[in-house]
C-alpha cells in the first residue's frame, strides 16, 4: 500500500525542499521505493538539492501537459537504489498545473512507487493546492520561531479542511542550547501552540548547508546528527516507535563543565 | 506493384515493391518494440539479393519519434546491409530531420516534396506555436514558430552520456577547409543583448547569440546554433528541430547540460578557460577550444 505525503509549511526557507530530500533519501536507504515530486514549478530547488540538476530533461509539467511519458521524466539516482526525482518545470509558473491534474499524476506514481514525496512550495496559493490534491499524509516543517509557527497553524488548519487525517509535526532547525538559555521556544511551547503530533526534530546542524551545496542529502551520511534525524522520521514514519532525543548538550564535555561549575544555564526559563 | 508477401501474424508489416525498390510498409497497430523483430522475419523468408541493397519505409499516418526513425534505419543498415533511401510519411514533424540527418528522401503522395519543406508543428506531438514561451520574459522570440524547450524532440534521458573533452589534432588544425557558404533562405538569428536569468527560456526557430551570460536555470531551445558571447551555466538545446550540424559556442563553458538534436550530454564539471565549441562528432557531443573557425 504506497503512501503520498506532503511536506509543507506555509513560510519559506523553513527546510521543506531539505527534509523532502532527505526523508527520501532516508526511505530509499530502507529500501522503498520512493518517488520525490517538486511542486515548486518556477522557482525548483529539490533538483540542486539532491544534485540532479544536469539530468533532467523533461519536468513535471511536460508529462501534465502529456509532451512525455511520467518515466522519462522520472530521474534515477544512481546513487541508490529505488530513488526518483520527478522535476518541477522552470520556466513555467504554479498555473500550469491544477489540483486533478496532480491528484492524476500522484494515482499514477503511487503504482510504482511505496511512498511519493511532495515538495510544496511556500504559501497557501496554487502551488499549495496543488500539492495536497493527492496526498494521503501532511507532514508540517516548522522552526521555532514565533513567524514560523504562526504560519504552520494556518497551514494546519487548511490541511484539515482538505479531508486529510492529522497532520504531523516535523521541528526543523533546533538548538537545544539556546532553547536550554530560554532564547529559542523549545518543543513542548511549539506543541503547546500547534497541538499536532511531533513526528521528530532536526537538529540545527552546518552539516546541512554543506550538502545542500555538494547536492549530498545529510541522510546519506552516517556520520550526521542531521542524518541520523532524518532516518529515524524515516523509520517512525513507517510506524517504528523510535524516542526523539533532546538533542540536549548535556552529553557534551563543556556543558558538563558548566553545569559542575554552577554555570550551566536555567532550564526552566521557557 | 507486386503483391504482398504471404501473411505472418496480424498486426503485421507488408513489404512491397515500388519502382523496383523494397517499401517495408508499417501500419499505425505495429507497436515499435516488434517492428525490427517483424522485419527481421520477413528479409529472412525472401530469397539472398531479392531485396536489393536499398528500402525505403511507409509509415504511412503511423506517428513516428525521430529517435525510433533512426534505430530503425540504423537496425537495417547493421543487420541487414539495407540502406534506407526513402520514406513515405505523413508525420510532418520527421520530415526535416529525415531529410537532413538521415538523407532519406520524402514521398508524400507518391512524389517528393519541396526541397526545403520546412517541419509542421504536428498538434499530436508538439506544442503549437501559438503556445510557444509565452514566460519568456522580456525576450522577444515569439515571432516565428519557435521549438519547445524540451518537446522540439523526442529526447531520450536514457541516452545522457558526459560529453567528451577533444583537442583537435594538428591534421585538423591544417587542412585547408573549404566550408559550403550553405546559402539558406530564410534562416534567421536572434540577438538578445541580455543575462537569461533562471525561469528565462529563449525559443527561435533559427540560430540565437546571447550578449551577456546564460545563468543555471534558464534554458534556450534553437532550431539552429546557440552563440553565448558570456558564460553558459544553463541549458541549451541547439538543432532542436533535428539539426545535428548545429553548434553551441560560448566564451566560458560550464553548461548544466547540452543538447543538440537528439544528443544530451553533461559537459564535465571542469570547464577549460576560454572560448568552446560543443558539436557532434560521430554521434557523440565533443567540446572542442574554439579557435577562430568552426573545428568542422
Amino acid at each position: 500500500m504506497s503512501e503520498c505525503l506532503v511536506i509543507t509549511s506555509g513560510k519559506g526557507g523553513v527546510g521543506k525542499t531539505t527534509t523532502s530530500a532527505n526523508l527520501a533519501v532516508a526511505l530509499a536507504r530502507e529500501g522503498k521505493k520512493v518517488a520525490v515530486v517538486d511542486a515548486d514549478i518556477g522557482l525548483r530547488n529539490l533538483d540542486v538539492i539532491l544534485g540532479l540538476e544536469n539530468r533532467i530533461v523533461y519536468d513535471l509539467v511536460n508529462v501534465i501537459e502529456g509532451q512525455c511519458r511520467l518515466k522519462q521524466a522520472l530521474i534515477r539516482d544512481k546513487r541508490i537504489e529505488g530513488l526518483f526525482l520527478l522535476p518541477a518545470a522552470q520556466t513555467r509558473d504554479k498555473n500550469a498545473v491544477t489540483p486533478d491534474d496532480m491528484k492524476k499524476l500522484v494515482d499514477d506514481l503511487k503504482e510504482l512507487h511505496d511512498y511519493v514525496i511532495i515538495d510544496c512550495p511556500a504559501g497557501i496559493e496554487q502551488g499549495f493546492k496543488n500539492s495536497i490534491a493527492g496526498a494521503d499524509r501532511a507532514l508540517i516543517v516548522t522552526t521555532p520561531e514565533v513567524s514560523a509557527i504562526r504560519d504552520a497553524d494556518r497551514i494546519i488548519g487548511l490541511v484539515e479542511a482538505h479531508d486529510l487525517p492529522e497532520p504531523e509535526l516535523i521541528l526543523n532547525r533546533y538548538r537545544a542550547g539556546m532553547v536550554g538559555r530560554g532564547d529559542m521556544l523549545g518543543r513542548e511551547d511549539v506543541l503547546e501552540i500547534l497541538a499536532i503530533p511531533l513526528l521528530g526534530i532536526v537538529p540545527d546542524h552546518e552539516d546541512i548547508i554543506i550538502s545542500a551545496n555538494r547536492g549530498i542529502p545529510a541522510s546519506f551520511d552516517d556520520d550526521s546528527v542531521v542524518g541520523a534525524a532524518y532516518r529515524r522520521i524515516a523509520a517512525r514514519l513507517g510506524g517504528a516507535e523510535i524516542e526523539i532525543p533532546s538533542f540536549d548538550d548535556k552529553q557534551t564535555f563543556w556543558g558538563s563543565v558548566a553545569r559542575w561549575m554552577g554555570l550551566a544555564p536555567a532550564r526552566e526559563v521557557m | 506493384m507486386a503483391p504482398p508477401t504471404p501473411a505472418l501474424d496480424a498486426p503485421q508489416i507488408l513489404l512491397l515493391f515500388r519502382d523496383e525498390i523494397a517499401v517495408f510498409q508499417i501500419p499505425e497497430t505495429v507497436e515499435f518494440e516488434g517492428v525490427r523483430e517483424q522485419i527481421d522475419r520477413l528479409i529472412a523468408l525472401e530469397p539472398p539479393d531479392a531485396l536489393g541493397p536499398t528500402c525505403r519505409l511507409d509509415l504511412g499516418e503511423r506517428p513516428i519519434t525521430l529517435l525510433d526513425l533512426r534505430r530503425l534505419v540504423h537496425h537495417l543498415d547493421q543487420t541487414h546491409s539495407i540502406e534506407v533511401t526513402g520514406l513515405y510519411s505523413s508525420t510532418q514533424a520527421i520530415h526535416r530531420f529525415a531529410q537532413r540527418e538521415l538523407k532519406l528522401k520524402l514521398f508524400l503522395d507518391g512524389t517528393p516534396p519541396p526541397e526545403d519543406l520546412m517541419p509542421q508543428p504536428e498538434p499530436t506531438d508538439l506544442e503549437p506555436a501559438s503556445a510557444t514561451a509565452p514566460e519568456a520574459p522580456d525576450v522577444d522570440a515569439s515571432t516565428a514558430p519557435a521549438p519547445q524547450a524540451g518537446q522540439a524532440l523526442d529526447l531520450d534521458p536514457d541516452d545522457i552520456l558526459d560529453a567528451e573533452l577533444q583537442t583537435p589534432t594538428p591534421s585538423d588544425e591544417l587542412e585547408p577547409e573549404p566550408e559550403p557558404a550553405e546559402e539558406e533562405s530564410g534562416v534567421r538569428t536572434l540577438h538578445v543583448p541580455r543575462t537569461l536569468r533562471s525561469g528565462h527560456a529563449v525559443s527561435f526557430d533559427g540560430d540565437v547569440t546571447i550578449f551577456g551570460d546564460v545563468n543555471p536555470g534558464a534554458q534556450i531551445t534553437a532550431a539552429g546554433s546557440v552563440i553565448v558571447l558570456g558564460t553558459l551555466k544553463g541549458v541549451v538545446h541547439a538543432g532542436a528541430t533535428g539539426d545535428e550540424q548545429a553548434f553551441i559556442l560560448c566564451l566560458q563553458l560550464q553548461a548544466t547540460q547540452l543538447r543538440i538534436g537528439t544528443r544530451i550530454a553533461i559537459p564535465p564539471k571542469e570547464g577549460s578557460q576560454g572560448p568552446e565549441v560543443a558539436l557532434v562528432r560521430e554521434g557523440r557531443i565533443v567540446i572542442e577550444p574554439y579557435r577562430s573557425r568552426l573545428p568542422r
